[in-house]
């Protein structure tokens, strides 16, 4: 939003009175929240593999509406769990169709004035069966966020009699 | 990968600069922006524009250099209906160098010098018109472990629509003659995929002072349904000799937001409840509460928005290249802090219907595929007295980018 409003006043001593037992649960809320990122699982090799795919570095979750790292890291053009949750499902589609068709999906960021994410999957081979029984198949993965597109082709396989697909090499 | 330039010579390092790992964008950008206000005067124009940027390759992997130039012409500006941001006042075209920096590169750290985009939550682009804020700056940003850092001075700012850089006390709306720069540092905490925090500060001194923090985490609940769980807190108060409104001030925002994301869905739930001292401000950019909707911030003093929200990918519905986005948000409580009078109930209703190219299911020319439509309408309800007054906000917007490199591209 764009509108600026004059302000009303109090004194500072008021404010902090009445703010302090704010800031007092915010460190509290802030510290379970640290305690409860370091303590928590940690997400497996496959979003790292689908961001490897792609060419692009992982920057974590983009929080709050203007989210994301400094401008000039490198981490800018990563891509957040929604958009790499999103790819993979777009993986899944490819790995099994029937043409060779491409699955586009949109991804709508946090920050309500940014540019949707596009992200797709495109098989770039048939389906093989290997040796141990596992049926796998490279797909194309494209990605384009902030105005850039990236490509990669990575091959994804199923182990026999399980739903879980998992990226296997990056070419 | 290029061998490391610091191996060449120095033609070479010049020619891999400025030609093979330098990038030449045109952006292009169409708004159609038309606001039905209250009473008169409306806001509504239609203006083209966009930008040309050039940046150069790093040199001896520790130097780069880059200029932008931003423009906005008018199509259409009816004389009468000045203010959409879109253009200067008088409806008029405008053209600024709003980029011009150096950057130095050490140990994976960097430093940016001038004119540059500052990306934090209090100081950011606001690219939601024809072009963005930028800011002379002297800025160092990097990474160390699991922590970014982003630190600086901020001596001026361009905003949107101006073609002067002004210091950061008159953005702020400081009396003439009053000149002061900001220091703002930012920390992100991100261990893993799931996680993150961040801490920054801002200090304009005599002026303003903020202090922002967030954190978000994802859960998951199921092998397709993740939960994220994000809160805020920022704080705010004149400092120094109070120049800004000659009194002091000083307020706070909090803020809890729920996302449900499934598939093509996310269901958002949030609250934000603004302090009674005073409303928030925010000069130096989009601000960074969970509430702050197309048209209207709920940050006003005692001001409590609660919003509901869907964004939905149409491919789910075989309409590729589709997404929706729709938020509701319905605003209580806001008073004016100076005398304790009621202000307005307002609700704002918004949908965002964006139509990417690169997406589609139609075949279109290769040439075509960068480009990305967005349309926009809100509507905003004020009650007060009894009587009902309403803001329609309708847009139209469109982006085109071309990239051009040397050998790398």
């Amino acid at each position: 939003m764009d509108d600026h409003r004059d302000q009303p006043i109090e004194t500072e001593r008021h404010a902090a009175r009445r703010m302090l037992p704010v800031l007092v649960r915010t460190a509290v809320f802030i510290t379970l929240w640290l305690v409860a990122a370091c303590t928590g699982p940690r997400q497996g090799a496959t979003a790292q593999e689908i961001s490897a795919a792609v060419g692009r570095t992982d920057a974590g979750l983009t929080a709050g509406p203007t989210g994301g790292p400094p401008v000039g890291s490198g981490a800018y053009l990563g891509l957040d769990d929604r958009e790499r949750h999103r790819l993979l499902d777009a993986a899944r589609v490819a790995f099994v169709a029937t043409t060779n068709a491409t699955t586009a999906y949109t991804v709508v960021p946090q920050n309500i004035d940014a540019e949707p994410t596009a992200v797709a999957a495109t098989p770039a081979g048939p389906r093989e069966t290997r040796a141990d029984g596992s049926i796998c198949r490279a797909i194309q993965l494209s990605v384009t966020k902030q105005e850039q597109t990236t490509t990669g082709t990575l091959t994804f396989c199923q182990a026999p009699g399980s739903a879980d697909l998992k990226p296997a090499t990056t070419h | 990968m290029p061998a490391p330039a610091r191996a060449q010579g120095l033609g070479e390092a010049l020619k891999q600069g400025l030609y093979d790992d330098a990038t030449l964008t045109f952006h292009v950008r169409s708004y159609y922006f038309d606001r039905t206000n209250p009473s008169p005067p409306n806001n509504v124009a239609w203006a083209g524009g966009g930008w040309v940027g050039y940046e150069t390759g790093w040199f001896f992997d520790a130097l780069r250099f880059g200029v932008v130039g931003y423009t906005s012409q008018p199509f259409a500006a009816p004389p009468g209906t000045d203010g959409t941001v879109l253009l200067a006042p008088g409806q008029l075209g405008y053209t600024v160098l709003g980029q011009a920096y150096g950057k130095f590169k050490l140990w994976g750290q960097e430093f940016t010098g001038y004119r540059q985009l500052i990306n934090q939550p209090e100081v950011n682009p606001q690219d939601n018109r024809m072009t963005p804020n930028t800011f002379e700056a002297y800025t160092l940003g990097g990474q160390l472990g699991d922590f970014s850092y982003f630190a600086g001075y901020v001596a001026q700012e361009k905003t949107r629509n101006e073609t002067q850089f002004r210091n950061m006390a008159q953005v702020a709306g400081a009396p003439d003659g009053v000149s002061e720069g900001m220091v703002l540092g930012g920390l992100t905490f991100a261990p893993d995929d799931s996680f993150k925090a961040r801490l920054s500060s801002y200090h304009v001194p005599n002026i303003l002072t903020s202090g922002y923090a967030d954190a978000a985490k994802i859960f998951s609940l199921t092998d397709d349904i993740d939960l994220r769980v994000s809160g805020q807190f920022m704080v705010q108060g004149s400092t120094g000799g109070h120049l800004l409104t000659g009194q002091a001030f000083s307020t706070w925002v909090g803020g809890v937001d729920l996302d449900l994301l499934w598939g093509p869905v996310t269901l958002t739930a949030l609250y934000t409840q603004t302090g009674s001292a005073a409303a928030y401000r925010t000069p130096y950019g989009t601000w960074a509460g969970y509430s702050s909707m197309i048209v209207r911030d709920f940050n006003r003093a005692n001001e409590g928005a609660a919003v509901v929200g869907i964004k939905f990918d149409l491919a789910a519905v075989k309409l590729p290249a589709f997404a929706l986005t729709t938020n509701v948000a319905f605003g209580n409580g806001a008073l004016d802090a100076a005398t304790g009078a009621p202000l307005s109930t307002n609700n704002e209703y918004d949908f965002t219907l964006d139509y990417l190219f690169a997406n589609s299911a139609v075949d279109w020319p290769k040439w075509l595929r960068p480009l990305w439509i967005r349309g926009r309408a809100a509507l905003v309800d004020q009650y007060q007295n009894g009587a009902l007054t309403t803001v329609r906000d309708y847009r139209v917007i469109l982006n085109y980018e071309w990239k051009f490199g040397g050998k790398k591209h």
